[in-house]
């Protein structure tokens, strides 16, 4: 990109510069992230279920 | 007394005084109710200093639900209206022919329906006319055409319920649905009774006279809308409810809320929100400084606020409280596939992550100060207001070059200090069509000293998905927050 080429910031290479990096970032978001999105599937359910019982006039 | 032209089709009344008011009334007598003239003249007393009054007016949304309704009832109706339009100085009867000198003093239009029981019909009011109102707000541009004259309506489109085609719940989707169709050409103009036709389900009645619709209904008239809406029920998202409907305000996207212990149905189209409160404890997201939100209620006129706490402040605010919100549906557009409630954790879970969170990546810059701001909007207009923004070490640039999605996820970071001068120091930028369980869904992690861009296109975790960019620097360049989904009034 030519954008990054007059980017005033340096090029790093020593960070997530392999597999078993980047693979660490992943399962560590996956793990932070994994109860949260359990439960909004599960409001998700539920919240389908209320929507006919919910009346507005 | 004056008034001009009281016979003729256009009459112009300078309002001065209570008398004038009152020959407002009489100049419309038959299409507007007492009550709803008490509302009218209470809410534009301080702001209107004439009225210039369109009688046999056409409207579009009156004729709909006059064929397909009004005209089969035994008693007569007439098929036109009245449309009146407020400005803000007083107009000389010479000037009646060149009102297009007065768009600045213009407040916008009110018609009247000569439906018997609630006569006001579409409403286009400019919220930067009308002194009590203020906070961010939805608008969008309206022509109008009186004598020849062209003037532009500025506003978030308003109408109260007829209570035999509409109710306060087709209202509110019918103002949803104006706003759309006018800002954006995808999605087509709709008109009253079509709104209530939106949705076939009969399973709690006739449609036409509705007594009300569920939340199910409301939903699948959005649906048939062009939009692909999300619902939200406060008990099922106890802790993220008010910050889920204010992130949704913020990005632009009005929500039809449900108060269902008064059984009624408003439109979220804004935010009131004080950047002046003692510095919150941080990290914190900016709804922290919400006050409440500009709603239009259907029995009310525009820009009612609905307020977070007690007591009610002066203004225009409504006896509702955020708290009485218990249900909100978000008309989203088709490719916006992931949610709210995902991109927080998302958020959080990367801002805290021990090789790319802040703490471990940026030296000017920690968690534990920082006030973020969630929102969607599209990359077309980000890259058009970034461009043109000082983002520093040509970080704008990068932005503008990268390819993105329709619709991306901002969720900016600030500190309390930037925050309240519109500053921010970084941002996460997420695709919006990236399912939820892809946890590499942002596009680029931007701190004050470093920057990530991730290629979405990889599948696996090489490396060289990323390419990434640090700087030694002493000092937070901070730069404008995104200001584009909503107006400042």
């Amino acid at each position: 990109m030519r954008s990054l080429k007059k980017l005033k910031m340096k090029k790093v290479k020593n960070l997530l510069s392999s597999k078993e990096d980047v693979n660490k970032v992943r399962s560590s978001l996956e793990q932070k992230t994994a109860q949260a999105f359990v439960d909004f599937a599960k409001s998700r359910q539920k919240v389908q279920e209320m929507s006919h019982l919910k009346y507005l006039d | 007394m004056p008034v001009f032209f009281a016979k003729e089709q256009h009459v112009l009344i300078q309002l001065e005084s209570e008398d004038d008011w009152l020959s407002f009334y009489n100049s419309c007598e038959g299409y507007i109710t007492l009550g709803d003239f008490r509302l009218i003249h209470n809410y534009l007393n301080q702001s209107a200093k004439t009225v210039v009054i369109e009688k046999g007016y056409v409207d579009a949304d009156y004729r709909d639900t006059y064929f397909n309704f009004f005209s089969r009832k035994f008693a007569q109706y007439p098929s036109k209206t009245i449309r009146a339009n407020f400005f803000t100085d007083k107009i000389s009867s010479q000037m009646l022919f060149k009102l297009d000198r007065f768009q600045d003093e213009y407040i916008g239009f009110i018609v009247l329906r000569p439906n018997r029981v609630k006569s006001i019909g579409r409403t286009i009011l400019d919220p930067k006319k009308l002194s009590f109102v203020s906070g961010h707000i939805c608008v969008s541009e309206y022509p109008v055409h009186i004598l020849g004259a062209e003037l532009t309506a500025t506003g978030f489109p308003y109408m109260s319920q007829d209570t035999d085609v509409t109710i306060c719940a087709h209202a509110a989707c019918w103002m949803i649905f104006r706003y759309f169709s006018q800002r954006y050409h995808r999605y087509a103009e709709k008109w009253p009774y079509e709104v209530s036709q939106l949705t076939r389900d009969v399973s709690t009645g006739r449609l036409v006279p509705s007594k009300g619709l569920t939340v199910y209904q409301i939903t699948e008239m959005f649906s048939n809308f062009g939009f692909t809406p999300e619902i939200y029920i406060r008990g099922q998202h106890q802790d993220l409810f008010d910050k889920l409907l204010y992130m949704y305000v913020e990005s632009g996207l009005p929500v039809v809320a449900g108060l269902t212990e008064h059984s009624h149905a408003i439109t979220v189209i804004g935010h009131i929100s004080d950047y002046t409160i003692p510095l919150p404890i941080t990290p914190e997201s900016s709804d922290v400084y919400l006050c409440g939100f500009i709603a239009n209620d259907d029995n009310f006129l525009p820009y009612h606020s609905v307020r977070k706490n007690e007591p009610v402040p002066v203004g225009y605010w409504s006896q509702y409280k955020i708290e009485d919100i218990d249900t909100f549906i978000v008309p989203l557009y088709e490719k916006i596939h992931l949610s709210a409630e995902h991109v927080v954790k998302l958020s959080e879970a990367i801002l805290t992550q021990e090789t790319l969170g802040l703490n471990a990546r940026s030296n000017l810059l920690k968690y534990e100060d920082i006030i973020t701001r969630t929102f969607l909007t599209s990359s077309k207009s980000f890259k058009k207001k970034r461009r043109g923004d000082s983002v520093p070490f040509g970080i704008a640039n990068v932005y503008c070059e990268i390819a993105m999605p329709k619709f991306i996820w901002v969720c900016e970071l600030s500190t309390p200090e930037l925050f309240k001068d519109g500053k921010i120091a970084g941002e996460i930028l997420f695709d919006a069509t990236a399912n939820p369980h892809d946890i590499m869904a942002f596009l680029s992690i931007h701190y004050p000293d470093f920057l990530l861009l991730n290629n979405r296109d990889f599948l696996t975790n090489d490396p060289k998905r990323f390419s990434i960019h640090a700087v030694n620097t002493d000092a937070i360049i901070p730069y404008h927050c995104y200001v584009n989904n909503l107006s400042e009034v």
